[in-house]
């Protein structure tokens, strides 16, 4: 019986991956700005779903769950690796966006300024834009996941799409009188 | 920009699905090692484990080529005896002339009955690895892992690169089926019948493919400059297009100049022999290297120094070692005519040179 349960359980994480993996490894992905990093931090992730697989209440979709730990696994990682990620971001903010490795994930040319707009922008402004805006989160969902409290998701978001139209007419790639 | 703009990201941004399968197989396994064993904590090897990149080579792009993906914090290059460093200097011209460490790697171990799945010199994450790949069960690699760890690290020794970690994962096929994709399927059989009609004519066709994202897709055609029947020949794809009722699918026509193709090329190969040593050694401070053609010849040396007086005379005399290097014997045949730069950087894309 515990068998049948436990597969029961591994064919749900996969069904889980196979749905989801993509929008979390890029969700992580424009979080830390490190594909390696993204890969198996997204691997952390859904191993921690299947090992909390028991304590997930019904009361927040699959997606959401998944992308609350993923989300504090992304947290851990940080603080982890606090001194160098500061330095990494220092690096990186001089460099361009081929250095995706194309191997390993593509982005259309259509959508590589917002790409590079977002990325500079503030962490929690860039998160709720990542969640709301490209995910499609609720209000509620997204408090959920980043832990925050609806009001603060509400005024971030806010201040975020301002923010990210000063960065896309900053980098030139809209002009002042179109936004 | 408006929602919609943030909407197609999404969908813009795609993770390639090998990639993605990988990372299945390796999550399966993950939690097939969990199942196994009696605590549901997981080992130290399961969450931080990294996976094999799969990447048969260096890939050199041009200038395109970026290499700052991250996580190095080098040593600043100090030099209290930088007569020393410049003394090791001219062995350089030596050294250069060896087939990459990974190709040398690959040939002893299929010699050697090892299964290899891919292996490869990679540059991600600041880190320089020589990544081998094996194909087999888990008591297969189980089996051979050590092996394949003494022979790849003896060869690096062997060469001095001191620059490199060895890292070995598994691949089992069995359980890594990719699912073709049927929209690939239909363009391929789309592009052979392009491939048929025009062979029919006696156009210059250098090459033309179908291909691409969903609502990207197009069939590009590339064609030397001096090609003058362009118009005949986008009207032979459009037949094929509509035929096929993909009639809204736009034609990209690319016109070559045939002579930068073929010294593009040239550089290509001469990148990787400059490259081989410099990166292979923590002595020469390399983080990458790249080139561009364009207007003319550039090769790029990007290092980990920080940008100092002292920095710059290393630069300079590396520069004289890869000049030299490319006017022996080997290399100026590669290199032909063609007037170049060399280009050595230091951290934060500095000249030093």
């Amino acid at each position: 019986m515990v068998r049948i349960l436990e597969k029961t359980k591994k064919e749900e994480i996969e069904r889980w991956y196979d749905d989801h993996s993509d929008a979390i490894l890029k969700f992580i992905l424009m979080l830390i700005k490190d594909y390696q990093q993204a890969e198996d931090l997204t691997h952390e992730t859904f191993v921690k779903a299947y090992l909390s697989y028991d304590s997930f209440q019904q009361n927040s979709s699959e997606k959401t769950w998944l992308f609350r730990i993923a989300h504090n696994v992304t947290i851990d990682y940080f603080r982890k690796q606090k001194p160098l990620s500061l330095l990494k971001g220092f690096i990186l903010s001089k460099t361009d966006p081929n250095r995706l490795p194309q191997e390993m994930i593509e982005l259309k040319e259509t959508s590589l300024e917002l790409y590079q707009a977002l990325e500079k922008l503030k962490d929690g402004h860039r998160k709720v834009i990542l969640l709301r805006k490209v995910q499609g989160f609720s209000v509620r969902d997204t408090a959920t996941i980043l832990g925050w409290s609806e009001s603060k998701v509400k005024s971030t978001q806010f201040r975020a799409i301002p923010a990210l139209r000063k960065q896309l007419v900053k980098d030139g790639y809209i002009y002042e009188e179109t936004v | 920009m408006d929602n919609s703009s943030l909407e197609k990201l999404n969908e813009e941004f795609v993770w390639k699905s090998n990639r993605k399968l990988k990372q299945k197989q390796r999550l399966l396994e993950a939690i097939d090692q969990l199942e196994r064993s009696e605590s549901v904590k997981p080992g130290n090897d399961i969450l931080p484990m990294k996976q094999n990149r799969l990447l048969r080579n260096v890939v050199y792009c041009g200038i395109a080529l970026v290499i700052l993906s991250g996580a190095f914090i080098s040593s600043a290059f100090v030099s209290p005896a930088m007569a020393q460093v410049a003394a090791k200097i001219p062995y350089l011209g030596q050294l250069f002339k060896q087939e990459p460490v990974s190709d040398v790697l690959y040939q002893e171990l299929e010699k050697k009955g090892y299964k290899i799945d891919s292996l490869g010199q990679t540059y991600y994450g600041g880190k320089k690895q020589i990544e081998i790949s094996v194909t087999g069960s888990e008591k297969y690699f189980k089996s051979v892992k050590g092996d394949i760890n003494k022979i790849a690290k003896d060869m690096l020794e062997t060469r001095n690169y001191d620059s490199y970690r060895v890292k070995i994962t598994q691949y089992d096929p069995a359980q890594y089926q990719y699912k073709p994709d049927p929209r690939q399927e239909k363009y391929d059989k789309i592009n052979e019948e392009i491939d048929n009609e025009l062979k029919k004519h006696n156009y210059h066709v250098l090459s033309v493919n179908m291909g691409g994202f969903d609502q990207d897709v197009k069939v590009e055609l590339e064609v030397p400059d001096t090609e003058k029947h362009i118009e005949e020949m986008k009207q032979i794809i459009t037949d094929v297009l509509v035929k096929n009722k993909e009639e809204k699918t736009p034609i990209k026509v690319d016109k070559i100049n045939l002579k930068k193709r073929e010294q593009d090329g040239r550089w290509a190969n001469i990148i990787n022999d400059v490259g081989e040593d410099l990166l292979g050694k923590d002595k020469y401070h390399v983080k990458m290297v790249g080139y561009s053609v364009h207007p003319e010849p550039q090769v790029f040396i990007y290092t980990s120094l920080s940008y100092s007086e002292e920095n710059k005379e290393f630069a300079n005399k590396l520069e004289g070692v890869i000049d030299e290097f490319l006017q022996t014997g080997d290399m100026k045949n590669k290199v032909k005519d063609d007037s170049y730069k060399i280009i050595i950087y230091a951290k934060g894309k500095k000249k030093l040179n």
